[in-house]
């Protein structure tokens, strides 16, 4: 599958981005040229050079560290929260959409209550009650976000348990479990994968938001949305200090949509 | 001592209930299938003939289980399918298989032709497991493809080749029974009467019984033993096809009779017959369903629901005109 997607300009350019975040991620430690959270007062916000590519913050923190430390929370929030979406959506839109009747009912009722509320709102609400952290910044945009991915499950399972290859295997004695998982869900899944890129860039976007308004993660720890909220204050005389993470979000967003788009192409059976 | 051989399928006053919502407020019931019964012996193929909309793919799929009866029952082998207990549920069950009209969809577009004849086979004799790859090619053999097959996908292959995996996953559980819902009317002409003709070996191979749910008059008169047609969720004549240019028919016989272009006449078919369009069930005309397009009709018609009585040997009919 990884040969289909960088077979594309948009796969070959998210599977890029993609690759070096991941790797980063995994390599932090051994990478960054400094510790992300040595402050050092002689070199307070000092441009990019050679010994810091991307610069000092006020701190004289070396940013390039502090991305490479930030990429790791930004996408392990980003992973974990889209894993809980997926286990709730694909759970409840499958029972939806198999069942139907008064389950279907009640399961899409509950949707349309969550959808009403506008996320981010949800979320300031939720955090309120509760300690701000990375583990509850993942649980609860993973617990916000879940809706699309329901919907679009019970969209699936509505249109696909009437195809006459459910009906065959319900004739030849398969049992229902195995009707849900091996010959419904499989074919649910392009969609869900898709949705499933798209909502990492958008955990990213949604962590990113919450730094961004000081509820998300909490400083020290730099993400790449509380680095973009530091470097708001020195905006005029370091412009690095904002663009670069701004940067990162862009691009990995970005490539998580295009990988979407990719994944879209080649999941459907008839193109392969 | 001679045993009653229990026909493999009895359909005993069965009627369909659905329900579609015009507005909020406004629920409209209708019979999508209103008291039918037929029984389907060992060996013989029923034909079900009728236009869309006339509830003969309900009756299959309740004939299958895949739906419920709203009134009436179904019977599988002399017992009632509703009385069934699980464990004879489940050895029965694959006794009665199914062929779809749309081949494409009727095959797991993820599974490998292999994959899709392994798994009925392995569910059903899991025994027997270490012969599956063996079965499974042999079924492909018998209706007409190579082994080479196997590890195509349904999308790889063409409608009609798509209809014979279908077919041999029907065949792989050893059914009695084999509900063809259109089988052939989604293929070219030439590709169906090939698919026609495989059917009719295996029934003899297999002694296999069909219900054979069909628009098309030519091809119920070709497979089968005994022919139902239906009009508006009701039968309205059965007869035997070897009768059916000796006897007088039922005036929406005729209609589908004479809507057929006879490629080999030097005039026009005649027009006789062809007016109005199908009701819709959704608002049923009073007494007989079919008065407001019979050219027979006459005022009992539109008053009272004509039973369905025989007639002729081997033929019933519901009309007051007959």
């Amino acid at each position: 599958m990884l040969r289909k997607i960088i077979q594309t300009k948009e796969g070959l350019f998210s599977a890029i981005v993609l690759g070096i975040l991941v790797l980063t991620a995994l390599l932090g430690p051994i990478l960054y040229p400094y510790h992300p959270y040595e402050i050092n007062v002689e070199k307070i916000l000092q441009a990019p050079s050679l010994k810091h590519p991307l610069g000092t913050d006020l701190l004289g923190r070396d940013l390039l560290s502090r991305m490479i430390y930030g990429a790791r929370i930004s996408l392990q929030v980003s992973v974990v929260a889209v894993g809980i979406s997926l286990i709730i959506g694909i759970f409840l839109g499958a029972i939806a959409g198999y069942l139907g009747s008064w389950v279907d009912q009640t399961i899409s009722r509950f949707i349309d209550i969550m959808l009403c509320f506008p996320t981010i709102f949800l979320i300031l609400a939720v955090i309120a009650y509760l300690e701000p952290s990375i583990l509850t910044i993942m649980i609860v945009i993973g617990l916000t976000s879940w809706m699309s991915v329901a919907r679009l499950v019970r969209a699936e399972f509505l249109s696909l348990k009437e195809r006459e290859f459910v009906l065959s295997a319900k004739i030849y004695g398969a049992s229902t479990f195995r009707i849900i998982f091996k010959h419904i869900l499989p074919n649910a899944l392009p969609p869900i994968l898709v949705s499933a890129s798209l909502g990492m860039g958008h955990a990213i976007l949604i962590e990113s938001a919450l730094s961004f308004l000081g509820i998300g993660v909490q400083p020290p720890t730099p993400s790449w949305g509380n680095l973009l909220i530091e470097g708001k204050e020195t905006m005029e005389i370091a412009w690095w200090l904002s663009v670069f993470p701004g940067l990162a979000i862009l691009i990995t967003v970005l490539a998580f949509i295009l990988l979407g788009e990719t994944l879209q192409e080649i999941l459907n059976p008839r193109k392969r | 001592m001679i045993e009653k051989v229990e026909p493999i399928v009895q359909v005993r006053g069965v009627s369909k209930i659905y329900h579609v919502r015009t507005s909020i407020f406004r629920k409209i019931a209708f019979y999508a299938l209103l008291n039918v019964s037929l029984e389907i012996p060992q060996g013989q193929v029923q034909a079900i003939l009728g236009e869309s909309g006339c509830g003969k793919s309900t009756l299959g799929r309740i004939v299958l289980d895949i739906e419920k009866p709203d009134e009436g029952e179904i019977l599988w082998f002399g017992q009632r399918v509703s009385d069934l207990d699980k464990k004879t549920y489940k050895v029965l069950r694959p006794k009665i298989q199914a062929v779809f009209q749309d081949s494409f969809a009727s095959l797991n577009p993820r599974f490998k032709i292999k994959e899709i004849l392994m798994e009925p086979f392995v569910l059903n004799y899991p025994e027997e497991k270490k012969r599956t790859l063996e079965v499974v090619s042999d079924y492909l053999e018998r209706v007409g493809l190579s082994k080479e097959y196997l590890e195509r996908f349904p999308h790889q292959l063409s409608g009609g080749q798509r209809q014979r995996v279908a077919l041999a996953r029907a065949l792989i559980t050893n059914p009695s029974l084999i509900v063809l819902d259109e089988p052939t009317s989604a293929l070219d002409m030439t590709i169906q009467s090939q698919i026609l003709n495989l059917l009719m070996d295996l029934k003899k191979q297999y002694n296999l019984s069909y219900l054979l749910i069909t628009h098309s008059l030519p091809v119920a008169l070709e497979m089968a033993d005994k022919i139902t047609v239906m009009y508006l969720g009701r039968a309205v004549e059965t007869f035997h096809p070897r009768l059916f240019y000796k006897i007088d028919h039922h005036p929406y016989t005729l209609l589908l009779f004479s809507s057929y272009p006879d490629p080999f006449a030097n005039k026009p078919p005649a027009t006789l017959y062809l007016r109005g369009e199908p009701a819709s069930p959704l608002n049923r005309p009073k007494g007989c369903a079919f008065h407001p397009r019979c050219p027979e009709v006459e005022k009992i018609c539109q008053e009272m629901e004509p039973p369905l009585k025989e007639k002729e040997t081997l033929q019933e009919i519901a009309c007051w005109k007959r």
